[in-house]
């Protein structure tokens, strides 16, 4: 309501004045100025007519509800827009939970690549160690390689856990 | 009085720029008159062509407006965004013939409306860019600064550009009578 007070005085005053300042300003054959610097005397009676016709607002919405009309249409097209039309509390509420999910895969990523892991390599040291007591060698006992593999998955276990509980 | 209304449409721009949708459709009602009226005149007679392009920026408006700048003035953003999407219009359509508008009935009816009619016709035939100084300067009432700051212009040639304009619409209308477009 104040808005539409505040419209309509500031047009009603700019229609009070502008026909006067108009004439003053197209008076003016020899220096440009601002409107509201025209002085009274510079007025000329025999171009007021037209001048006054090029003020005349031709292009006044021509119903009551126009404006409102229009203001409404440019609305629904701003909310059409994205993430600009989005409140700032939802959006930062939206960018968090995009963030955390993405944390999440990432350890949890980890978590599985690191225990495939560990079970290849424990797979691999297994055979190994089966070939080496196949082939009669005995160059590297077969007990020798268990602890790095536990420490290996361990490792990637511990890792896994601990993300998922800061998460 | 004035001070609260900036303040207050301060507040409501810093509202809008953080998201706030209530805020921006304030602005809105706040001058969508004053752009409709700039791209009135600028597309006379196409009031529908025009009316797209008020819409098209207050939605361009939206999309920059966290990157309008405080100190500077709303309006007169408005207005250069209006102007640069009329301009880009104009570039697109050069070719297009004007649709006919149907007030010339009326104007035999009306001799102050002949006369609006012809003057606005005038005015319309100006050059394009002694149209848009016309139009800013003296239709809507904005400073040389302020028109200058909407049409992208030195200041200079802006004035340059007004008493362009002025001259040659007082050499096609000084001579007016009602007569001649009865």
């Amino acid at each position: 309501m104040s808005v539409e007070n505040t419209a309509d005085n500031t047009a009603n005053t700019l229609a009070d004045n502008r026909i006067d300042n108009l004439a003053d300003n197209l008076a003016d054959n020899t220096s440009d100025k601002t409107t509201d610097q025209a002085p009274e005397s510079a007025r000329v009676a025999s171009t007021t007519d037209w001048l006054a016709a090029l003020l005349v607002d031709t292009t006044q919405p021509a119903a009551p509800g126009d404006a409102a009309d229009f203001t409404a249409a440019v609305m629904h097209r701003v909310r059409l827009q994205g993430p600009r039309g989005v409140p700032l509390a939802a959006d930062q509420a939206l960018r968090q939970l995009l963030q955390r999910r993405a944390r999440e895969w990432h350890q949890t990523r980890w978590g599985c690549g690191g225990a495939a892991a560990g079970v290849a390599l424990a797979l691999g040291t297994l055979v190994f160690v089966r070939g080496a007591d196949l082939a009669g060698a005995a160059a590297l006992p077969g007990w020798a390689a268990l602890p790095l593999v536990a420490l290996l998955v361990t490792a990637v276990l511990v890792y896994s856990v601990v993300g998922d509980s800061r998460a | 009085m004035h001070d609260d209304d900036g303040g207050a449409e301060r507040l409501a721009v810093a509202l809008a720029q953080a998201g706030d949708l209530v805020a921006f459709e304030t602005l809105v009602k706040i001058h969508q008159t004053r752009v409709r009226q700039q791209l009135r005149r600028l597309s006379w007679p196409d009031a529908a062509l025009a009316d797209d392009l008020a819409q098209e920026t207050f939605v361009s408006a939206w999309q920059q407006l966290p990157r309008f700048r405080a100190d500077a003035q709303l309006s007169t953003w408005l207005h250069r965004i209006a102007y640069t999407r009329y301009l880009m219009q104009r570039r697109r359509r050069r070719d297009e013939p004007v649709s006919p508008d149907n007030a010339a009935a009326e104007a035999q009816h009306d001799p102050d409306h002949a006369m609006r009619l012809d003057v606005t016709r005038a005015v319309a035939r100006l050059p394009d860019h002694e149209r848009a100084a016309v139009v800013h300067c003296m239709q809507l009432e904005m400073t040389h600064e302020e028109a200058a700051a909407v049409l992208g212009l030195p200041l200079g040639t802006l004035k340059s550009q007004v008493a362009r304009g002025k001259a040659r619409l007082r050499e096609w209308l000084v001579a007016w009578q009602p007569e001649t477009s009865a």
